[in-house]
């Protein structure tokens, strides 16, 4: 007889956290208008979702003390703003992981901008990769290197090294290779010491893996707007049930994905690896994200391939973002893949 | 983690007192299951050694004398997982209310509960409902439902014809579902309870099924069968929110996510066979692995599904989309496996009992039950295009 799996219910969550997300989840429910009106990057209610964000998410958190709360948190939360805008989420909770992993007394400094580009995964081999989704490019990039397994450093990296190419779905974005490994061994911003690497690591899963998730709900709730609003054959396009079929397919197919990015982030925190999972579980993700772009795009039809409805910008966001997810969780796996691909890496 | 450690861990020593003379039973039900498969039935021998007085009350509420370690969705879906891994048919033929729990839970009287669920309170035999909604000519509209129930008197006469029914013919009680207003859609639909010998209930016959053998599946007839007018479930009045339709949908949303676990313990027990059978695949035993490995992550999807529908049950939400999704997921994921090892390991399709080829036949037999997976997928479509904001 086998034995039943252990799941990772969500935490209960702290007070001061459920009226923030309460607020927030208000702030965005008011936010639905109509498929032509939608604007995905600037609205009133984004801008109170990130008042709120601002005042005091990162406060919050850093008082915790619970790491496994602490993400999972981060985690709904960078689902809950990402579906409402993935520009608004960049800006409002990049710096949350490093601002976490650093010491109390150097939480609240001020940062260069070279901290507004997200993660930098390193091959095995010395040749780097990492990307700027929003912002600008700045002089000066930090480096994670995952080092033999479990063990990471955080390394300064001069930028004439790089060479920068478009990102999928982010227009301001980049992506940037590094071929040339010339780092000093101490060139960390840092007082390595005191800077817990892991739990950055962590931290940043937890928010790219909510990203992903708040990214592909709203890829899949702009279907289902679509489909109920175009119509053919005298009814909407949701009452013919091929559409209705594809539809719940998506819903099947999100929903079991989004579940599966939340347990194996608490797996990750509770084994204490950065790894959340193993390369069938990579592999799944990724080709059920594929998916559920390909099908999310279908039901647009002619929508779905041209810019306009966020349909093509979304799901290339989406399929960005889980590579950012694998590139951090799986570096060595992630890069290897992407240079398979013959993408980026040299 | 050894078997059942997990629902071990969420049991008090009250519960687990419960718990341990059934694992002791599941193991002898794991020695008898290509039997009942092969025959169609439970060996009448199984329970001669049967903890009946706990295996009666699994599914009756923890009010109602029900099993204290069964009273959470969430134990109970545990449960079942460990059922499943020994035979998926099990999950639906072994004694107790089964769907017929939540009709009574949700329209009945103080009254009735007390007299349904006491019929269960047996140490002596085995005791089964049954839930009979689905009509030959009504498959997938349940509100188009054809058999009618006049009062007349201090009685009611129902009259029509059921199919499908689980475990119709060892049920002692069977909840029916007839229009008492037909014409009037969902809103004329009621509950009735029908005792097992009642004059004009008979069993049509017991059908010959692909897969999930051993849970039995009948045809009754409805002839004239009259029943006293306090068997009837909730008001007789017409008007909304009076019929028996929320009811039964109720009784789906408490099964399902049960179910669901069940056929993942199955789809778990086959992986893992054949993990430790890759030798005598096909396609090579590494092939044979490396398919089991990738479906590995969908096997982990299915069940947090199926823990999050027993949750939203357990937190007295309303579970009928998570229900759908967990029961539509494990059966897709399940269908898959089958399909692949079925290919991996042709020898098993040959008949017979062979591991592989029953569970195809299980498999097949899960997507179709208690709503059809196309079903679920328009009713998952319908909820989640009213759904009014997600987040």
């Amino acid at each position: 007889m086998r034995s039943p799996q252990r799941t990772n219910d969500h935490c209960n969550l702290n007070r001061d956290f459920e009226e923030i997300i309460a607020a927030v989840k208000s702030a965005l429910q008011r936010m639905r208008m109509p498929l032509e009106t939608a604007d995905y990057r600037a609205t009133d209610i984004v801008r109170d979702a990130g008042r709120l964000l601002e005042t005091d998410f990162e406060g919050l958190l850093a008082g915790l003390g619970d790491e496994a709360l602490a993400q999972s948190l981060l985690f709904e939360l960078a689902s809950v703003v990402s579906y409402a805008s993935l520009d608004l989420s960049w800006h409002s909770l990049h710096d949350i992981p490093r601002r976490l992993a650093m010491p109390d007394s150097e939480r609240t400094a001020e940062l260069p901008l070279a901290w507004s580009r997200r993660i930098v995964p390193c091959h095995c081999s010395g040749s780097a990769l990492t990307y700027i989704a929003f912002g600008e490019f700045s002089p000066a990039l930090n480096i994670v290197v995952p080092d033999a397994g479990e063990a990471f450093r955080f390394l300064r990296v001069d930028p004439g090294h790089w060479r920068r190419r478009p990102l999928s779905g982010f227009k301001t974005g980049s992506l940037l290779t590094l071929e040339t490994t010339r780092i000093a061994a101490e060139s960390s911003p840092f007082n390595r010491e005191a800077f817990d690497l892991m739990r950055y690591v962590r931290l940043e899963n937890a928010l790219l893996a909510g990203q992903l998730r708040g990214a592909m709900f709203r890829l899949v709730d702009l279907a289902y707007s679509y489909a109920s609003s175009r119509q053919s054959g005298g009814k909407p396009i949701i009452r013919h049930q091929a559409v209705a079929l594809r539809l719940a397919d998506l819903t099947l197919r999100s929903e079991a994905i989004a579940l599966l990015l939340h347990h194996q982030l608490m797996a990750a925190f509770a084994s204490r690896t950065s790894e959340p999972g193993d390369r069938s579980t990579f592999d799944h993700i990724g080709r059920e994200m594929s998916w559920i772009c390909r099908n999310a795009l279908q039901v647009a039809a002619g929508h779905g391939y041209v810019e306009g409805l966020l349909f093509k910008s979304l799901s290339e966001q989406c399929r960005s973002l889980f590579w950012f997810w694998l590139l951090l969780v799986a570096p060595t796996y992630g890069v290897s893949r992407v240079a398979s691909l013959g993408e980026c890496v040299q | 983690m050894a078997a059942l450690d997990l629902l071990m861990q969420e049991l008090t020593d009250l519960e687990r007192a419960e718990l341990d003379p059934l694992l002791a039973f599941l193991s002898e039900l794991g020695a008898v299951a290509f039997e009942a498969d092969r025959v169609g039935d439970l060996p009448a021998s199984l329970w001669d050694q049967a903890p009946l007085s706990l295996l009666n009350r699994v599914n009756v509420p923890f009010a109602y004398g029900g099993l204290r370690m069964t009273s959470r969705a969430r134990t109970r879906a545990l449960l079942f997982e460990a059922v499943g891994s020994v035979c998926p048919a099990f999950l639906m033929s072994l004694p107790g209310p089964g769907l017929a729990l939540a009709p009574v839970m949700g329209l009945g009287t103080e009254s009735q509960k007390r007299w349904f669920f006491d019929h269960f309170q047996n140490d002596r035999r085995p005791v089964w409902a049954a839930f009979a909604m689905t009509e030959p000519g009504v498959g997938s509209d349940a509100t188009r439902i054809q058999t009618t129930a006049v009062a007349d008197g201090d009685v009611f006469e129902i009259n029509g014809c059921k199919c499908f029914i689980t475990n119709g013919e060892r049920a002692d009680l069977t909840v029916v579902f007839a229009t008492v207003a037909p014409g009037k859609g969902r809103f004329g639909i009621r509950a009735f309870i029908v005792p097992a010998g009642t004059p004009g209930l008979t069993i049509e016959r017991t059908e010959n099924m692909l897969g999930l053998r051993a849970s039995q599946m009948t045809s009754l007839r409805f002839d004239r069968c009259r029943i006293p007018r306090e068997y009837l479930l909730g008001p007789e009045r017409i008007g909304l929110r009076s019929d028996a339709f929320g009811g039964a949908q109720d009784a789906w949303n408490f099964m399902r996510p049960a179910m669901a676990a069940g056929m993942n313990g199955a789809t778990g027990a086959l992986l893992d066979w054949v993990e430790h059978n890759a030798d005598s695949a096909f396609i090579g035993k590494d092939e044979a692995r490396r398919s089991v490995y990738r479906f590995k992550p969908r096997l982990l999807s299915a069940r947090l599904m199926a823990m999050q529908a027993a949750r939203s049950l357990d937190e007295g939400k309303d579970a009928t989309l998570p229900a759908s999704l967990a029961k539509t997921y494990a059966a897709d994921l399940a269908n898959d496996v089958a399909d692949q090892f079925g290919a991996m390991f042709p020898a098993c399709i040959g008949g017979g009992s062979g591991r592989v080829e029953k569970f195809w036949r299980d498999a097949k037999a899960f997507d179709i039950l208690e709503g059809t997976g196309d079903m679920q997928r328009l009713l998952i479509a319908g909820l989640k295009a009213r759904e009014k904001g997600r987040f």
